[in-house]
């Protein structure tokens, strides 16, 4: 053999064990952290629907972290939902609490309402419900802006929380009350109990998500 | 030997700085260098990979043949960033998230293979070790300046977010320099980052003349 074949042969051979060498610690890194990774990203993909839940107010905490366990029997009918508190120098400054009602047409609609300091409603989503479609369900934000309406209110900035049909100013749209009604409800119900209990209804059952 | 290692550190942070000398990997040091916590850890980053890489060269000068070194150093450099890029999306996803694309585009940043053709093929893995630690300080010091003449201008503040590279504890660890409506947009723009290490440069050749 020529000594310039044996040279390029070798130099491939080379080249070709070296490239193999590298691929293979590539996926060996990358085998034994694609996991951990995902989960990063969730939690990160979460505490960034958290922050938006939260506008305006800055807090320096971890909200993931803060995520502590509560039951109630009105406002989350015997459940255990999450609540989330954002802290600024080691005071409460927001709130992001998930809650449920019974009362909607199509059975329970599960509820995310962020609150600050002063007791009033951020925002409110709706996490989960089973609404007729085209009536219940026009209160998402696919289909209204109905769930702004929320945006500002509290106990006491309204002379009563209800829909209008009830004495209230939250609107509804004729022939589909009940998702409405049992959403405002649902939120008064959570106010009340937040004003009730404020700070102390931060439990120590922390999520199993913090472990 | 001390008398080497003295006149390498020279070299390498002032003499013959990447950015402000040699002008080499200006890319991502104009791209990053926005606020000043970016650019230090684009230049930590950086460093480290500079630093596995010039001392893993330096170990296989021997065996790599001298036909196909730039491709083994093309292998061996991307493998390391592939490496540090997963680690880090998994460990500092923030940090990750952050600086985005340039973390893979540290394989074309020609300071490091710059380094492993001239120096690491040609020296040992101690004095490897030191020659890309000292590029690395040399590097991270224009990186920390740029990013921070930018931010002052064009933000305000200094060292904002410190709290994605090191932990929580930093988060309200920054400087107010100037007030936010007197800043100046240009900084944070493209042109912003050209200007400014223009007149870096432009300083350092005064400093050196005189």
């Amino acid at each position: 053999m020529k000594p310039i074949v044996k040279g390029s042969i070798i130099t491939g051979l080379y080249l070709g064990i070296l490239t193999c060498l590298c691929l293979s610690i590539i996926v060996a890194v990358h085998e034994k952290t694609y996991e951990t990774f995902v989960k990063t990203a969730e939690k990160e993909r979460l505490n960034k629907q958290m922050a938006e839940m939260l506008p305006g107010i800055k807090y320096n905490n971890d909200l993931i972290k803060s995520c502590k366990l509560y039951s109630d029997d009105t406002i989350t009918n015997g459940e255990e939902y999450e609540f989330y508190t954002a802290y600024k120098k080691g005071r409460p400054v927001g709130y992001i609490i998930r809650s449920n009602t019974m009362k909607g047409y199509g059975g329970a609609i599960e509820l995310l309402t962020s609150i600050n300091a002063k007791g009033e409603i951020l925002q409110v989503v709706i996490v989960s419900q089973h609404e007729t479609p085209g009536l219940g369900d026009r209160v998402l934000p696919a289909n209204s802006n109905w769930l702004e309406e929320f945006r500002g209110a509290s106990l006491y900035n309204r002379k009563k929380f209800a829909i209008t049909k009830d004495g209230g100013d939250f609107t509804y749209v004729t022939g589909a009350t009940v998702t409405p009604r049992a959403i405002v409800n649902a939120e008064k119900a959570l106010l009340e109990y937040f004003s009730k209990k404020g700070n102390r209804m931060i439990s120590d059952k922390s999520c199993i998500q913090n472990d | 030997m001390f008398k080497e290692i003295v006149e390498l550190f020279k070299q390498d942070v002032w003499k013959n700085n990447t950015i402000l000398v040699q002008i080499l990997g200006l890319c991502p040091t104009l791209a990053v260098t926005t606020t000043a916590v970016t650019a230090l850890g684009l230049a930590l980053t950086t460093t480290i990979v500079l630093t596995i890489s010039n001392v893993t060269i330096s170990m296989c000068r021997r065996i790599i043949i001298p036909e196909v070194r730039i491709p083994s150093y093309i292998l061996i450099i991307s493998t390391l960033v592939a490496v540090t890029e997963i680690l880090m999306q998994t460990f500092m996803f923030t940090v990750y998230e952050s600086m985005g694309i340039f973390i893979s585009l540290i394989v074309t940043n020609c300071i490091i293979i710059s380094h492993a053709e001239a120096y690491a093929m040609k020296h040992n893995p101690f004095m490897s070790l030191l020659d890309a630690m000292f590029v690395g300080i040399g590097y991270t010091m224009i990186m920390i300046l740029v990013g921070s003449i930018r931010e002052i201008l064009g933000f305000g503040t200094v060292f904002q977010g410190l709290n994605k590279l090191f932990g929580e504890y930093f988060a309200d660890k920054y400087l107010v320099v100037l007030p936010a409506d007197k800043t100046l947009i240009i900084a944070i723009l493209p042109p912003g980052a050209f200007i400014t290490i223009g007149l870096i440069i432009a300083l350092r050749n005064a400093i050196s003349r005189s």
